[in-house]
């Protein structure tokens, strides 16, 4: 082999490596969270899943007194409902097929109790947050 | 005189189908006449209200699961769930209903206007099961059932007619001892040598199904563990599933050439991605392979094994992520130890039936010219040169005939200095015969075919059939999915086990025992039949099991489209939101909406029956090459015709009666 050819043989090597590497990098997308999924300032995600498998993804929510927030309700498994206690935030039904946004502004502080309203696993009643308003 | 034979079994089988096809519809036409007849007589009972059908939508089923409708009748549907939130969706009627808990939601009224059986489909996501969610709407009278029986006999017969002729080396009409040299059509050929003589091109190939595979693995472990949410469970076992059966027909083991699976091992043995190196040193010790596992035992198997918890593979990504856990790490280690690609001939599960199936595959890797190959000394293609490595499959390409164990791996293309070996375009079956009357005692290929042809009528059964009690059997009656950190919602209870340990005892009897007693013994018939004395009726029975590799290939053809044209929705979305985090990186998110439903039986009615007309071909090629005489080879493709139509009125029954 001559000079020349070794040196194309590297460089395909070398260029097949790297492509090893960004191929196996791809093992750590769950970390690219934020990235693949960027929130707004005002965004905040919620993912549901029966109490078995965690149940709400936070279980607790924090915002603040008159900012207006988008709850973007995403389902995970089966077909959930969204119900905070004492506001006016009463999602009937999230179908796992559909995201679902409802905007609120947050008028009082204090904390609130949120709970799933669509029976969905035998821990259903267990399936719930809390909803912390702040000054 | 053979394009008369061609011209009028055409003309049978053409008139079959038209006839076949249009009874349903004739069928149809007098029904609704004679509803219109009847109308007038309703009108005076005045009882013209609909129907109400009563049904309890619950974790992984209808109640009642078939359901009988009269043709023309108008129907409500009134259902309720028993758990939680489920859909409701029937074949070729658009609707997409929610059934909440705790409510009673009518649907229709619906008049069914056409005869066959339709599908109830859950069209919500509920559980891990629910692509598999479905019940039976039979519309009665059936007409479509015994039109289904009438064209599959007439297939029968018409193939049966067809090699009375002793059509002699010839699959249905294409004579098997021509083909096309690929790299010599055109145009076309010389490019396509160019890109496969390229070095980089199986590096090329393998690196975005390296890609996938890591966001498989990523995604079975860490992501949504809602299987048809899941990138690992949509894009494997709906995608790539499918994708394989139809690679298989149009370029044989292609699926080898790209699979990442033993590419880890394979560098590391060779200390390239690229270039060629010499092998036998560090990391490739070139050990002998063990000679009893030389077979396809262990993916014969390994393949029953895993249809034995298909249920829990299919629909648990954590399942999935084991299992290529497994088939990337055992590659990893045996590869080094025996340097060439053990791994990939006796214990992928895949490539066991891949490889086998490969036989009547219309692709194939060989030499343009046996004595050129034969007089060449040197033999690169099996020692290797600076262009190519030697068959890394331990074959002798030159001399290759049968697609078994070729990986089309391309590099016999590239170190052979004649330029003698080439792709090859041929009729299904080439091989075959060969192959067969050869098999002494190769038990293993016979039980790879008995595994993979019942289990694709049990898998059209358990995920499209209407059978809870078998589907949640084998299930082990679980209703959660799972990723690594919910595994422990896997934990099957007591109940669950037993029954699936009934499970496993029909599905890994029925595959192991039943049905190869049943081929056991027609193919003593055939014997006797045939009136053969020289033959062992063992080897008659191992001959005669290869003709249901182009079978059971078009069984699950048939299969594929099933689960592809109903659930490619969820692949899609798969790759827009691998996770099932409610990503959308691609664009890609679609809803689930099954691609002309209604007509799914007669899209797979005709696979089955080219499938059908193979194997009876096939035995006859067989027959002929064993006994060496047309009499007694018709005679005998006679037989395991009836048992070869048998199955495929199973089959039939399962998608239409
Ligand atoms: S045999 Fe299995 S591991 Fe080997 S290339 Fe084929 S599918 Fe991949
Ligand atoms: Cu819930
Ligand atoms: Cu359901």
């Amino acid at each position: 082999m001559n000079e020349v050819m070794k040196k194309t043989v590297l460089l395909w090597e070398s260029i097949a490596l790297l492509l090893v590497v960004v191929a196996v990098a791809a093992f750590f997308l769950p970390l690219a969270d934020g990235i693949f999924m960027p929130r707004e300032p005002d965004e905040i995600v919620v993912r549901m899943s029966i109490k078995e498998s965690g149940g709400f993804d936070p279980e607790v929510i924090t915002v603040k007194k008159g900012q207006t927030v988008r709850l973007v309700l995403i389902s995970m498994d089966v077909s959930h409902g969204f119900t905070v206690e004492g506001l006016d935030i009463d999602v009937k039904i999230v179908n796992p097929e559909k995201k679902v946004v409802v905007e609120f502004t947050p008028e009082e502080e204090g904390v609130y109790m949120f709970k799933c309203t669509v029976q969905c696993s035998p821990l259903h009643h267990y399936m719930r947050g809390l909803f912390i308003v702040e000054g | 005189m053979k394009k008369n034979h061609l011209l009028s079994v055409a003309v049978i089988v053409i008139a079959l189908v038209i006839l076949g096809y249009a009874l349903p519809v004739t069928g149809r036409m007098s029904e609704i006449i004679l509803t219109v007849e009847e109308e007038s007589g309703r009108l005076a009972e005045a009882d013209s209200s609909p129907k109400i059908i009563e049904i309890t939508a619950k974790r992984f089923t209808f109640e009642p699961n078939i359901i009988h409708v009269k043709l023309g009748e108008e129907v409500i549907f009134r259902i309720k769930s028993a758990d939680v939130t489920h859909g409701f969706y029937i074949d070729g009627y658009d609707y997409f209903v929610t059934i909440p808990p705790g409510e009673v939601v009518d649907v229709g009224p619906i008049i069914f206007d056409g005869p066959g059986k339709l599908k109830i489909r859950c069209a919500i996501t509920c559980g891990p099961l629910h692509p598999f969610m479905v019940a039976d709407i039979l519309v009665e009278p059936n007409y479509v059932f015994p039109a289904f029986i009438f064209l599959t006999l007439g297939m029968f017969g018409a193939t049966t007619l067809y090699i009375s002729r002793g059509p002699s080396n010839r699959m249905l009409g294409v004579p098997l001892d021509k083909d096309v040299d690929l790299l010599r059509v055109k145009i076309v050929g010389p490019i396509l040598k160019k890109i496969l003589q390229w070095r980089g091109i199986h590096f090329a190939l393998i690196w975005p199904n390296l890609l996938i595979f890591m966001i498989v693995l990523t995604t079975a472990f860490f992501g949504n563990p809602t299987g048809n949410k899941n990138f690992s469970i949509a894009v494997v076992w709906i995608l790539w599933f499918a994708a394989v059966e139809f690679m298989i027909l149009f370029a044989g083991r292609l699926w080898c050439t790209v699979c990442p699976l033993p590419a880890f091992g394979e560098w590391l043995a060779r200390r390239r991605l690229y270039g060629v190196h010499s092998l036998r040193k560090w990391l490739s010790l070139g050990k002998k392979w063990p000679k009893s596992l030389n077979n396809m035992w262990i993916p014969a198997f390994g393949f029953l094994g895993i249809s034995l918890i298909v249920p829990w593979l299919v629909t648990r990504p954590v399942v999935t992520g084991f299992l290529f856990l497994i088939l990337i790490v055992l590659p990893l280690i045996l590869h080094p130890i025996f340097t060439r690609r053990y791994f990939c001939r006796s214990v992928c599960p895949a490539g066991g039936y891949i490889g086998h199936h490969s036989n009547a595959s219309i692709l194939a890797i060989r030499c343009r010219n046996k004595t050129v190959c034969d007089k060449h000394v040197a033999k690169e293609c099996i020692g290797g040169s600076p262009k190519g490595y030697g068959c890394p499959w331990v074959l002798y390409p030159g001399g290759n005939d049968q697609n078994t164990y070729c990986g089309q791996c391309f590099e016999c293309l590239k170190s052979c200095p004649l330029d003698n070996m080439t792709l090859k375009l041929r009729m299904i079956g080439q091989d075959l015969a060969n192959l067969a009357t050869k098999a002494k005692d190769k038990f293993d290929e016979a039980w790879m075919d008995f595994i993979r042809f019942t289990l694709v009528i049990t898998y059209q059964l358990v995920f499209f059939g209407p059978y809870f009690w078998f589907k949640d059997w084998g299930n082990m009656g679980n209703i959660f999915g799972a990723n690594l950190a919910t595994i422990g919602l896997l934990t099957p209870s007591f109940q669950g086990l037993s029954n699936w340990f009934g499970w496993a005892v029909i599905v890994g009897g029925t595959a192991l025992v039943g049905y190869p007693a049943l081929f056991y013994a027609f193919s003593w018939l055939a014997k006797k039949t045939a009136g053969d004395v020289e033959h062992a009726p063992k080897q008659v029975f191992l001959s005669f099991s290869y003709a249901l590799t182009p079978y059971s290939l078009f069984l699950w053809l048939a299969f594929a489209i099933t689960l592809v044209t109903v659930n490619w929705a969820y692949p899609l979305t798969a790759f827009s939101d691998p996770l099932g985090w409610g990503w959308n990186l691609l664009g890609t998110r679609f809803a689930w909406r099954p691609i002309l439903p209604d007509f799914l039986p007669y899209f797979q009615l005709p696979i089955v029956l080219v499938g059908l007309a193979l194997a009876v071909n096939s035995t006859y090629n067989i027959a002929v090459r064993l006994f060496g005489d047309h009499a007694k080879a018709l005679r005998a493709s006679t037989v395991m015709g009836v048992l070869h139509t048998l199955a495929a009125l199973v089959f039939i029954w399962i998608i239409s009666g």
